[in-house]
């Protein structure tokens, strides 16, 4: 309903209602952000920063009468020392691990010698490899490329079987009445709704037989089980859409039925099939639980990040793989999000 | 002082559209008014903001001396029939009728009592306690008019209430309609875009185009009297014949011809039959002639054309030829026997015909 | 189309379907029916419910049920009231309820195992959360609150809210769908007659919303009565159970246990049964309407 003119009060309202509930979302986003880029050292600052550092301004001093030098990081107002040593390979190795700071021990030689000959403490930069979490995580740490690979793998595999399995079902479910249709599409919705845990555990012993056990095709063997029902499902929403009529013409023009199918109908269905495609990649990639039951020595990428939380103490490595995991998920479904309002509805693409 | 006045109405869109021009106009108590006219005209926007439900963006609206231009719709006093009928699904019949009452705080024995009454009239006493998946359309609608019935305003709004009735049902409702309106004289204004219904139900007509007015009147008025050559297109079935002439003068008759065939020429009739058109000659008019004010004679030298088309009607029969170069359509009593080839002369009054001036389309009156 | 007679028996495209129904016997019923088998078999073969029983019989078990009926009820309640809310405020289509809808949507998005590092980072005690209550000096940095060290009713309250961040997305989307959905005429029908804001909602969109809100609710409630991530990756194991909790306990932690095997499969059964039940209360409640899947 349309008010003759909104107040300035109720426009306020809204936009701090808005505002807040933006940073309800974005605020803990953010700070999580940050702590993937944030160097150990930083990962140990309370109160926490909410936006990453690009560098620290910095101090180095000469220390003359232990002929040692002190770093100096900006904290606040003041600047807190936090290394001392005479050593350039320490200093070299404490940046990198501490500060995620590349520099090299000539360099650093050279910053020393500059310090010593200064009369004061002398002002440093010292320019953080910004992304050096992420490299420490995934090529650095063992296995993460490898739990990369293998989710990638059984997302892989998971989109093909649905797509096949799901696929022709959905075809077959739109184009054909038969007797079992009701009970089909029934059983279709309770598989997908089955929790995937009851089916996990008793598939590891048929899995372990076929010689599957701790392998990414296992795990898309699971993930299909439901995603071959919600492909069908949605294919076959799309397929009912598209006209019989479109099918026969072209079989009427001398097409065979394959042929009509992969040049008339599939193209036609592709928003559907795109999306099918999406959430298979999502039930694998995003899934811990049947990992956690099906893998033992070849994670996939979800359950490594799930394992990390136990192990270190810093945040700062988890979420860095964290992000990483992150990102192809929220790429995904926001290309899913438009067929998701759209098939609410039930409404044909 | 008129009991609805709409003073300067305008309404423009955000997006900078304006749906309504310039709406004046006055209705006095117990009228029913029809706001008539093609689809995007603003007739909606126009009872929307009678209602409330759109915001105006210049003028007033005063009902019963009372300005609720800014008033919310629920304090405006006003019933509305919705096009999709908004009965409410999960309410029955009796409970659609009643919450409006609920809402006024009328005492339950008073309600029950009106719903009764209301469902006897509205012929939906036997559903009382249906829901409305479980009715057909028509009684949906009914019960929508009894809903509106039963709370008693002091303005009736309705849109396009007939609309989604089929054709033989949209003709028993619209006389119950009337009916309705004829005991209970609720001031009402109605929306439509059918001319046969505005002209059945209206006391006054309120022909818009444009989001502006194009004439007000009787049913009369406004078929006989159309003030704008929008109005003489828009209004009668089948549509009057328009088309773009010359007035001339010959041998005491007025003759009207097309600007680029001099040699083709229509016989209006004798000249002194009209009142004084001498000022008129040569003037390019646009002529509207309707159909059943054409006659049909042997030939006699005067308007000879040849029937090309014979739709009967039953009650009466469409003959379709060409005149003045162009597709011309003749409404006769009855059923006629006439055979495609047949010869035949035209027979115009030309106290009937309206002329309007052909730069600016307003009506050209001889009086 | 009907099934071809003219192709003949061997070309119905019903054989098609044979792949499927076999890839499901393999890989779904023969695997359901043998962990309903197992959990109704004792280590030494014998058929009964001591399985079931001996489950009960441990305090954890039953702390488990409890925490994971207080989480899924919690959470589905405070779920319903917030999305109800904001699908009804974002239906409105002001200037940025597009992009309102489109923030709202990134929780969504997150993957469970980010969702619980997210939180882990923020709920320790030198977290983000504290960082921020810090710098809007609502608390004094010297002495922090440590929220991991909540227990019990306070540390399920704290999954609620979590899970809530993480979800109501979803649960919006379907009910703004449903508002979308309904048509506008209920609701002016309502202010032309006489009803305010309020009495609106109450009386015309709410009960017509209401098989939408159930089946809403119903979805959110069977992804609630799984939850074991966030709580192992913000508490560890043991800390707050829960019934899926139990099962990766059981399977990661103390796998070479004496039950361990058994009561993995009985609780994954419970679960099973309680997420069919629930099911056949949404397919009542839906008819033959189905919605796709939710995303987590």
């Amino acid at each position: 309903m349309n008010r003759p003119c909104k107040s300035l009060w109720s426009r306020t309202i809204y936009f701090l209602i808005l505002v807040t509930i933006a940073g309800i979302v974005l605020l803990p986003i953010f700070y999580f952000l940050t702590i993937s880029f944030a160097s150990n050292y930083e990962a140990y600052q309370f109160p926490a920063k909410i936006f990453p550092t690009f560098s620290y301004p910095a101090r180095l001093r000469y220390n003359a009468d232990a002929e040692n030098y002190t770093l100096l990081i900006k904290k606040g107002a003041e600047f807190e020392a936090i290394k001392t040593t005479s050593d350039v390979l320490d200093f070299s190795l404490y940046c990198k691990n501490q500060l995620n700071v590349l520099i090299s021990t000539p360099s650093v030689q050279a910053l020393f010698d500059k310090a010593k000959s200064a009369d004061t403490v002398i002002q440093i930069k010292l320019k953080k490899d910004f992304f050096r979490n992420y490299v420490v995580f995934f090529i650095l740490a063992e296995g993460t490329m490898h739990a990369l690979f293998n989710s990638l793998k059984a997302a892989g595999w998971t989109i093909l079987i649905s797509l096949v399995l799901g696929g022709v079902s959905g075809y077959i479910m739109a184009r054909y009445k038969f007797r079992f249709n009701n009970v089909f599409s029934t059983s279709l919705l309770v598989v997908r709704m089955f929790p995937a845990v009851a089916l996990s555990l008793p598939l590891v012993v048929y899995i372990m037989r076929m010689n599957l056990y701790d392998t990414p095709f296992a795990l898309a063997i699971v993930y299909s089980v439901p995603n071959i029902a919600l492909t069908a499902w949605i294919t076959s929403s799309i397929f009912k859409g598209i006209s019989v009529e479109l099918e026969e013409a072209a079989m009427v023009f001398g097409a065979t039925r394959l042929k009509t199918l992969l040049t008339i109908t599939f193209p036609m269905a592709f928003p559907a099939i795109v999306a099918s495609s999406l959430y298979a990649f999502l039930a694998a990639w995003n899934d811990s639980i049947t990992a956690l039951i099906m893998t033992n020595n070849n994670p996939t990428l979800a359950l490594l990040v799930y394992r990390t939380v136990g192990s270190s103490t810093i945040p700062n490595l988890p979420a860095a793989g964290a992000v990483v995991l992150l990102v192809p998920s929220l790429i995904f479904t926001f290309i899913i999000k438009n067929y998701i309002n759209q098939l609410w509805g039930n409404v044909a693409l | 002082m008129s009991y609805l006045k709409l003073n300067s109405l305008k309404k423009i869109y955000p997006n900078g559209i304006t749906a309504v021009k310039n709406i004046d106009l006055e209705i006095e108590k117990g009228e029913f008014v029809v706001l008539l006219g093609p689809s995007g005209c603003g007739k909606t926007t126009t009872l929307r903001m009678l209602a409330g439900l759109e915001d105006v963006t210049e003028g007033s609206i005063i009902l019963d001396g009372k300005d609720i231009t800014l008033l919310p719709p629920r304090l405006r006093n006003i019933s509305m029939i919705f096009q999709s009928y908004a009965v409410w699904p999960h309410m029955t019949v009796a409970e659609n009728i009643a919450y409006p009452l609920k809402l006024r705080k009328m005492n339950k024995q008073a309600i029950v009592s009106k719903v009764q009454d209301v469902a006897r009239i509205c012929n939906i006493a036997d559903y009382l306690d249906r829901y409305p998946a479980q009715l057909s359309g028509g009684q949906r609608q009914r019960v929508a008019v009894a809903r509106a019935i039963a709370f008693n305003s002091k303005l009736s709004l309705m849109d396009e209430p007939l609309s989604n009735l089929d054709a033989k049902l949209r003709i028993s409702v619209r006389t119950f309609l009337k009916e309705i309106h004829v005991n209970t004289g609720a001031t009402t204004i109605f929306v439509t875009h059918d001319q046969a219904e505005a002209m059945a139900l209206a006391d006054r007509i309120v022909v818009m185009n444009e989001g502006s007015i194009e004439q007000v009147g009787s049913t009369r008025e406004i078929y006989n009297e159309c003030g704008s050559l929008f109005t003489a297109q828009f209004m009668g079935t089948p549509p009057a014949n328009i088309q773009r002439v010359v007035l001339k003068s010959g041998h005491g008759r007025l003759i009207v011809t097309t600007k680029n065939d001099e040699t083709t020429t229509l016989d209006l009739g004798e000249l002194k039959t009209c009142p004084d058109m001498e000022h008129l000659m040569g003037k390019e008019v646009f002529l509207a002639v309707r159909p059943e004010n054409i006659d049909i004679v042997t030939p006699n030298g005067i308007n000879e054309t040849s029937i090309e088309i014979v739709e009967p009607q039953g009650a009466y029969t469409i003959l379709v030829t060409h005149v003045l170069g162009i597709e011309w359509k003749i409404m006769l009593e009855g059923d006629v026997d006439m055979q495609i080839g047949q010869k035949m002369s035209l027979k115009i009054d030309p106290c009937k015909v309206m002329l309007y001036d052909a730069q600016t389309t307003k009506r050209i009156y001889f009086a | 189309m009907n099934v071809s007679r003219r192709s003949g028996f061997l070309k119905s495209p019903t054989w098609f379907l044979v792949p499927v129904v076999i890839y499901y016997a393999l890989f779904w019923i023969r695997p359901t029916i043998s962990v309903i088998i197992e959990s109704f078999t004792d280590r030494s073969g014998a058929f009964g419910f001591s399985n079931y029983v001996r489950l009960f019989s441990q305090e954890a078990i039953r702390i488990a049920f409890l925490n994971t009926v207080l989480f899924t009820l919690g959470s589905a309640l405070l779920q319903f009231v917030l999305a109800f809310a904001l699908a009804l405020w974002l239906n409105k289509k002001f200037r940025f309820s597009n992009l309102m809808l489109f923030i709202t949507l990134i929780p969504m998005a997150f993957p469970p195992a980010a969702v619980g590092i997210l939180w882990k980072t923020g709920l320790y005690r030198f977290g983000w959360i504290n960082s921020f209550l810090c710098s809007l000096g609502l608390m004094n940095p010297a002495n922090p609150v440590d929220w991991m060290s909540f227990r019990n009713l306070n540390a399920i309250i704290l999954l609620i809210i979590v899970d809530t961040w993480t979800v109501l997305p979803s649960v919006v989307i379907i009910l703004l769908a449903g508002l979308q959905n309904l048509n506008k005429e209920y609701e002016e029908a309502g202010w032309v007659f006489g009803a305010n804001r309020f009495q609106t909602i109450k009386d015309i969109v709410f009960p017509i919303m209401k098989p939408t809100i159930i089946t809403a609710m119903i979805l959110r409630m069977i992804a609630a009565v799984q939850v074991w991530l966030i709580a192992v990756m913000i508490f560890g194991y043991n800390v707050v159970p829960f019934l899926v909790e139990r099962i990766a306990y059981n399977v990661d932690v103390i796998t070479f246990a004496k039950y361990a095997r058994k009561d993995a499969y009985t609780l994954s059964v419970i679960v099973a049964a309680i997420v069919l039940i629930s099911v056949s209360m949404y397919l009542r409640v839906s008819g033959e309407k189905q919605k796709p899947g939710e995303i987590t």
